[in-house]
């Protein structure tokens, strides 16, 4: 496996993010996963800026995205990266709370790949998060421009 | 020497007996006369003879040539009438030796000719002494016997000269004969041309050719010029044959001719025919044709000759007459007009058709006065009788209306126009006609009503011409406009048309032009006080019989109140469409909030349960060990209720959401959805035992997803309803409902509920029974009602605790849509 199995969470609530990462660390993907809180934060990771203006080059192997942001949500993250000729091969799977049938249609219409409702049910919500961080992260290809394993 | 005397006598003699011999020759062809003359010359001359007398008889029987030359015999007629009576007896010569009557002696002979002097007689006398010598009778005898041949012959000449003369004449005659016949014939050829001429030109006048044919061979032997024209054939192609003749004959009429004229021939009698042919340029002709048989002396029938008549015209006369006719009674029975005839002195009635039947008589029927008066009304009766009457004693035309009362107790109101004819006292005769004018009595009775309805009307009715020159006003114009008739009638509608609609006249004038009505046109008009009121015209065109515009008839209706009350309605309305603005522009923003509320439910209000959920879990694990049985209880307890608030929350918003959800509407097979919404609950319902059973249920109308849920909710709640139950029985079937509805039932034999509850069934969170013995959020009926509603459908319950329960749903048929 030549690329790093690297994950860009955007999510505000920490609690979220907690169980999201207790998910993952099952699989030992949570050492990968670059958390953004807002939007903003988010398109600064992939844009080199602010706190991640030192980071390491290459785009994420997938973002989870959830719609309701501070700052900058979900959608227009969404857009920011389906508009750029770099960013806009990467996979990018809503991860949120609702199934709000108009956020469904809007987030393909922006081309995500998957979206996924957080279940209630913990043990349920562990599995999603799992098996999304193993298909993006490990089986997937990802496209062109991935950070690569050094 | 001198000749002997003897001699030279000899030779005188022979020399004169010459002569004499030659006389003949010369006499041949003489008349008898110019031959006896001759003779008696020939003698004097000749013979020295002094007197000659000769005497030419025709044997014919014809009368005698006498001939005298010299007067020596003075006394011959005497002798001659002596010797003459006995003619018979004188048969020789004689010698007479004194003729007397001379100077000197004179003897004279008599030499008769032929047998009893049958041919005359010479007698001469010579004073000569020696005279008679013997030559001298001699020459004489030879003489005379010349003469008599002489003169036979001459006869006989004359004879045949008289022969052929009278051949001449004869043949005069015949010819003359011949050319008097030749110019009879001549004159008679001539008639016979005039004749036929005639005959030819009458054939030509009448249109009749005549023919004649031969019965054994069919062959035609006369064919006059007349035939050819009718027939049309070309004189120049000469006698048509039998086959050509029939040729003409219209293809309809040809058996009947032939098996006629088979009839006449096998009848040996003549026939008349009518027939029609067709000429070579396929114009038609009417023949009538007669003809008779002619036979021989044996009796058979050899030819037949005949006439054939183009009675063409005679049939169009006919058809022409038939048709007038025909015409007449068909004018009479159009116009309810009969005609009739009536002499007062012998009471004779003709009747046409159509009086026959305006009384209602048959038409054999032979009228009188009577029966004419029979059919009067009787009221009318005496006023009929009376003019009737009046008339028929002076004569004087008469014109009379009165009823009939026919048998079946219809009334017809009559109208007679009766003209005397005739005129000398006692001998009255009257044509007329008789009018039915029943529908134009009813039609003036209409008329008047009709003009009692528009006089009592409370609408205005005005007449105008095109010009807008009013014609007509009645009382509702009066009280509408406050002009009196005489004010207006007469003068342009423009009087009543305020001055800024004076456009609108023209307008409308040109739409009726074209035949068009105007109906319900609004407008304003201008009363006589100056006063403007709404109006509502109805506006026709008034067309004559030809279907010619002649002029409006207008309806005009006093709106003004109305108006008035709809410019209230108007108001309201306005006021009313602000208030629904205003309401609608609220429900829009409460359900915006509303909208945001459930947006913000579905992200913010799961999360905490997740959380919720999440976090015990992980304490959970976290605490393995730790804690007590007790706080471990709590745990789960927790656990369970984050569960339940989650399945609230999804459930809430599912059932918001129906209210929300576009709708797709199309007809589905309620069938095949609960039998797949059936096979999607069966893995949940491992070690059940459940017996299905699914009718055949019909198709709807709706949204295929939607009614999806109400089965989905439906069926599971049957399966967790049964759930108790040893065996579950679950039936699905439909039933009759409205005539515009489906209705389908799904029925279980689980715990069912008490009636008394129904109306809490469909309830959001309204639960019948407890958490712990049958799970459940509250929201599952509340969904399934709010779909089968928006459906415009039903949705009811029965059932009895422990008894089980029936779901009925009632949907729009296919074709019925509102969701």
């Amino acid at each position: 496996m030549s690329y790093l199995k690297r994950i860009l969470l955007v999510e505000d609530d920490p609690k979220d993010v907690k169980l999201t990462l207790t998910g993952l660390a099952e699989y030992n993907l949570a050492n990968e996963v670059v958390v953004a809180r807002d939007g903003e934060e988010a398109l600064d990771y992939l844009y080199h800026r602010g706190n991640h203006q030192t980071r390491s080059n290459g785009n994420p192997a997938v973002i989870l995205l959830d719609l309701k942001l501070p700052k900058i949500n979900g959608f227009e993250v969404l857009q920011q990266i389906r508009g750029d000729e770099n960013l806009k091969m990467i996979p990018v799977v809503v991860l949120t709370s609702s199934n709000e049938e108009r956020d469904l249609a809007q987030s393909y219409k922006l081309g995500i790949n998957a979206y996924v409702v957080k279940p209630v049910d913990f043990h349920q919500f562990v599995n999603a998060v799992k098996e999304l961080g193993v298909f993006w992260a490990v089986i997937n290809e990802p496209p062109p421009g991935t950070v690569k394993r050094t | 020497m001198a000749p002997p005397v003897e001699i030279i006598r000899l030779r005188t003699t022979l020399r004169d007996l010459v002569a004499l011999s030659a006389i003949p020759a010369a006499w041949v062809g003489r008349e008898p006369s110019a031959i006896a003359a001759g003779l008696a010359d020939v003698l004097v001359g000749s013979l020295d003879l002094d007197f000659a007398f000769v005497r030419l008889c025709d044997p014919n029987g014809d009368a005698a040539v006498e001939v005298t030359r010299g007067n020596a015999w003075k006394a011959f007629p005497e002798w001659r009438e002596r010797h003459l009576a006995a003619a018979g007896q004188f048969s020789r010569k004689e010698i007479i030796p004194e003729v007397g009557g001379g100077e000197g002696t004179c003897c004279g002979i008599v030499i008769p000719i032929g047998i009893n002097a049958e041919g005359g007689l010479v007698a001469v006398a010579c004073e000569r002494p020696d005279f008679p010598t013997e030559i001298d009778q001699l020459l004489l005898s030879v003489a005379a016997n010349h003469a008599a041949t002489a003169f036979q012959n001459s006869r006989l000449i004359q004879e045949r000269h008289s022969a052929a003369q009278a051949l001449r004449a004869s043949e005069q005659k015949l010819r003359q004969a011949r050319d008097e016949l030749e110019l009879k014939v001549a004159e008679r050829t001539a008639e016979l041309r005039r004749s036929e001429a005639y005959l030819t030109e009458a054939q030509k006048l009448t249109h009749t050719g005549s023919v004649g044919w031969r019965v054994t061979t069919n062959q035609i032997i006369h064919w006059s010029d007349e035939c050819f024209r009718l027939f049309g054939f070309e004189p120049q192609g000469g006698l048509p044959s039998w086959e050509e003749w029939a040729q003409r004959v219209h293809p309809e009429d040809r058996d009947k001719r032939r098996q006629r004229i088979e009839r006449a021939v096998s009848q040996r009698t003549g026939y008349e025919l009518d027939y029609r042919i067709i000429l070579p340029d396929k114009r038609l002709r009417h023949i009538h044709s007669v003809a008779h048989p002619v036979f021989n002396p044996a009796g058979e029938v050899v030819e037949y000759v005949g006439i054939a008549i183009d009675v063409t015209e005679r049939k169009r006369a006919e058809e022409a007459i038939r048709r007038s006719e025909s015409y007449l009674s068909e004018a009479q029975r159009l116009s309810h007009t009969g005609s009739f005839g009536w002499n007062v002195a012998t009471n004779e009635h003709i009747w046409s058709e159509e009086t026959f039947r305006i009384w209602g008589y048959d038409a054999s029927t032979k009228i009188t006065l009577q029966l004419v008066l029979d059919r009067i009304h009787p009221e009318d009766i005496p006023r009929a009788q009376q003019v009737i009457a009046r008339a028929a004693e002076s004569g004087q035309d008469f014109d009379l209306e009165y009823r009939l009362l026919l048998p079946g107790g219809s009334v017809k109101h009559i109208h007679i126009v009766a003209h005397a004819v005739g005129g000398d006292s006692g001998n009255i005769e009257f044509v007329g006609a008789a009018m039915d004018v029943t529908e134009r009595k009813r039609s003036e009775e209409a008329s008047l009503q009709l003009a009692a309805i528009v006089e009592s009307s409370s609408d205005a009715i005005i007449g105008k011409t095109l010009d807008g020159i009013v014609t007509s006003w009645n009382k509702g114009a009066e009280q509408i406009f406050g002009y009196a008739a005489a004010e207006v009638v007469g003068k342009s509608v423009a009087m009543l048309i305020p001055t800024d609609r004076l456009d609108e006249e023209p307008r409308i004038i040109e739409r009726l032009r074209d035949g068009e009505r105007i109906e319900h046109f609004e407008t304003v008009r201008r009363r006589k006080d100056g006063q403007d009121i709404h109006v509502s015209l109805n506006i026709s065109p008034i067309k004559d019989a030809m279907g010619k515009t002649i002029g409006v008839s207008k309806i005009a209706r006093d709106i003004t109140e109305r108006k008035r009350a709809e410019e209230e309605i108007r108001k309201l309305n306005a006021e009313l469409e602000q208030r629904v603005i205003e309401r609608t522009a609220q429900l829009v923003a409460i359900n915006k909030e509303l909208e945001a509320f459930t947006y913000s439910v579905s992200h913010d209000l799961r999360a905490p349960v997740r959380h919720i959920a999440g976090f015990t879990v992980l304490l959970q694990k976290h605490s393995e060990g730790v804690l007590d049985d007790t706080s471990r209880d709590h745990i789960s307890m927790i656990l369970d209720s984050a569960r339940r608030m989650g399945a609230l929350v999804d459930d809430l918003l599912a059932y918001s959401r129906i209210g929300r959800a576009e709708t797709r509407e199309t007809t589905v097979h309620l069938e095949q959805l609960i039998k797949s919404v059936v096979g999607e609950i069966t893995p949940d319902t491992q070690g059940r035992n459940i017996v299905w059973r699914i009718g055949a249920l019909p198709i709807c109308r709706g949204d295929p997803s939607m009614l999806r849920l109400v089965f989905a909710n439906l069926v599971s709640n049957a399966v967790k309803f049964t759930r108790t139950r040893a065996q579950a029985r679950i039936e699905i079937d439909s039933m009759n409902g409205k005539p515009d509805e489906v209705v389908v039932f799904v029925k279980d034999n689980g715990v069912g509920f008490n009636m008394k509850y129904k109306n809490k069934l469909f309830g959001v969170f309204q639960r019948l029974h407890s958490q712990e013995a049958f799970e459940g959020t509250g929201i599952g009926l509340a969904t399934v009602q709010r779909i089968v509603h928006r459906h415009g459908g039903r949705v009811w319950a029965e059932g009895s605790i422990e008894n089980g329960a029936t779901f009925y749903v009632a949907l729009p048929k296919p074709g019925k849509v509102n969701i």
